[in-house]
């Protein structure tokens, strides 16, 4: 007779634990969890394990260093593309119309909210320049790798990021095709109208340009000369998340103080106010932006613990 | 911080409480939760007991045998034992200091 399965929010909090602890206790877990079938605070209990067991996690179950070098390049790859996802919503939120140029004006005269996207724009730059050093040495390995016969599975994954931008770049093209009529500026209806589908299409490519490069480096297991530069080049990206994120707080701040009107100029997503819009982009850019930090922080002491 | 070798916490710190249960015999999850239940009435959520396990094994104070089947046992290592019997020993004497000093109050009133 088959064993009693457990209830599918137990193991999906099983799930939440780290793959070495459900590697050595996991079994066990399922096998408690199946005779001793859990409540409210035996859910809450495997959640707050879950969680301590990646806050500090047992020294005979952390993964060597160059996994942990690995993992923590991918993390921070991914909070990377989270930053600039936020970085590109900026953009669009403050971007200057034709004929109108509210922000320009704004700017004019006001050291604060020029400091603001100076930094967004140097941040953008040094992250770039860390990419680049890092990223490119091992996107050049996963090509050399992919032209190997029989690495198909690579040779999709690294498709994957190129074919969903241009499913992007598809999505706005046809929405800019069934637009109306842009001399007097696209009618409101239809901005929000057209939001949904390229909002889903930014996220859905968002996540595959994040997701991507983890499961590559996974396949590729690449040599730890090249890991230990990206880690390194990890450092200077995540100076470079600080500084975005530092100017995507300073501009709504600045903002709501010098420019108060434009500020509360409900012209943001499903009629939110600019502020508020800025205000929740910073947000979820300085959550971004700690995460990248702790990946760094892991991803550069594996790092160091090889070069002593 | 880490901790220490041999320090398992308070007296009703799972660690003390796991401990204590298998200086009765090597038990796997469910027997140790079932035991600490009926000795301390105590419940032990899966991921208190895992992570007390998880403690006690890497401090090498418990050891892990064979599985049968989905189920591991644990039995208690020597250093375990010794660790244990400290840690009941200062239980008890501060348990027998303090009933004794509730006895001369209770005396007193």
């Amino acid at each position: 007779m088959s064993e009693p399965r457990p209830r599918a929010l137990a193991r999906a909090l099983l799930a939440m634990y780290p793959h070495a602890w459900r590697e050595r206790y996991g079994e066990e877990m399922l096998a408690l969890l199946a005779d001793d079938p859990p409540g409210a605070r035996g859910l809450a209990s495997l959640g707050r394990g879950a969680l301590a067991a990646h806050l500090r996690p047992h020294a005979a179950l952390r993964a060597g260093a160059q996994a942990r070098m690995r993992l923590s390049v991918g993390a921070l790859f991914a909070c990377w593309i989270g930053i600039s996802l936020a970085g590109a919503t900026f953009q669009k939120v403050t971007e200057n119309i034709p004929f109108d140029t509210p922000f320009a004006d704004a700017s004019q005269g006001h050291q604060l909210l020029q400091a603001g996207r100076a930094l967004i724009l140097a941040g953008a730059l040094l992250g770039a320049g860390a990419v680049a050093a890092g990223g490119l040495p091992l996107l050049w390995l996963a090509v050399r790798r992919a032209m190997q016969p029989g690495q198909w599975r690579l040779r999709a994954l690294l498709a994957l990021p190129p074919m969903s931008v241009a499913a992007l770049a598809a999505v706005a093209a046809g929405l800019l095709a069934l637009a109306p009529g842009r001399s007097e500026g696209f009618p409101a209806a239809w901005v929000l109208g057209a939001s949904l589908p390229f909002a889903l299409a930014s996220a859905a490519c968002a996540l595959t340009c994040a997701l991507v490069p983890r499961a590559v480096l996974s396949r590729l297991d690449p040599p730890q000369r090249a890991l230990r530069r990206a880690s390194l080049a990890g450092v200077a990206l995540a100076a470079a998340m600080c500084a975005v994120a530092a100017g995507l707080a300073l501009y709504p701040l600045a903002l709501w103080q010098q420019a108060p009107a434009l500020s509360a100029q409900e012209t943001g997503p499903f009629g939110a106010s600019i502020g508020a819009t800025l205000a929740v982009n910073c947000a979820c850019a300085l959550a971004i932006t700690a995460l990248g930090l702790v990946a760094a922080g892991r991803a550069a002491r594996a790092a160091l613990v090889r070069t002593r | 911080m880490p901790r220490q070798r041999g320090d398992v916490g308070r007296w009703s710190d799972p660690g003390v409480l796991v401990l204590s249960s298998l200086a009765g015999g090597e038990k796997h999850g469910y027997a140790i939760v079932q035991d600490v239940q009926r000795i301390a009435g105590v419940h032990l959520g899966p991921g208190t007991l895992y992570g007390a396990l998880a403690r006690l094994e890497e401090q090498r104070l418990i050891e892990a045998l064979p599985a049968l089947g989905r189920r591991r046992p644990y039995r208690l290592t020597g250093a375990g034992a010794r660790v244990l019997d400290e840690q009941l020993r200062t239980i008890s004497a501060v348990a027998e200091t303090g009933l004794k000093r509730l006895r001369v109050q209770g005396a007193n009133a």
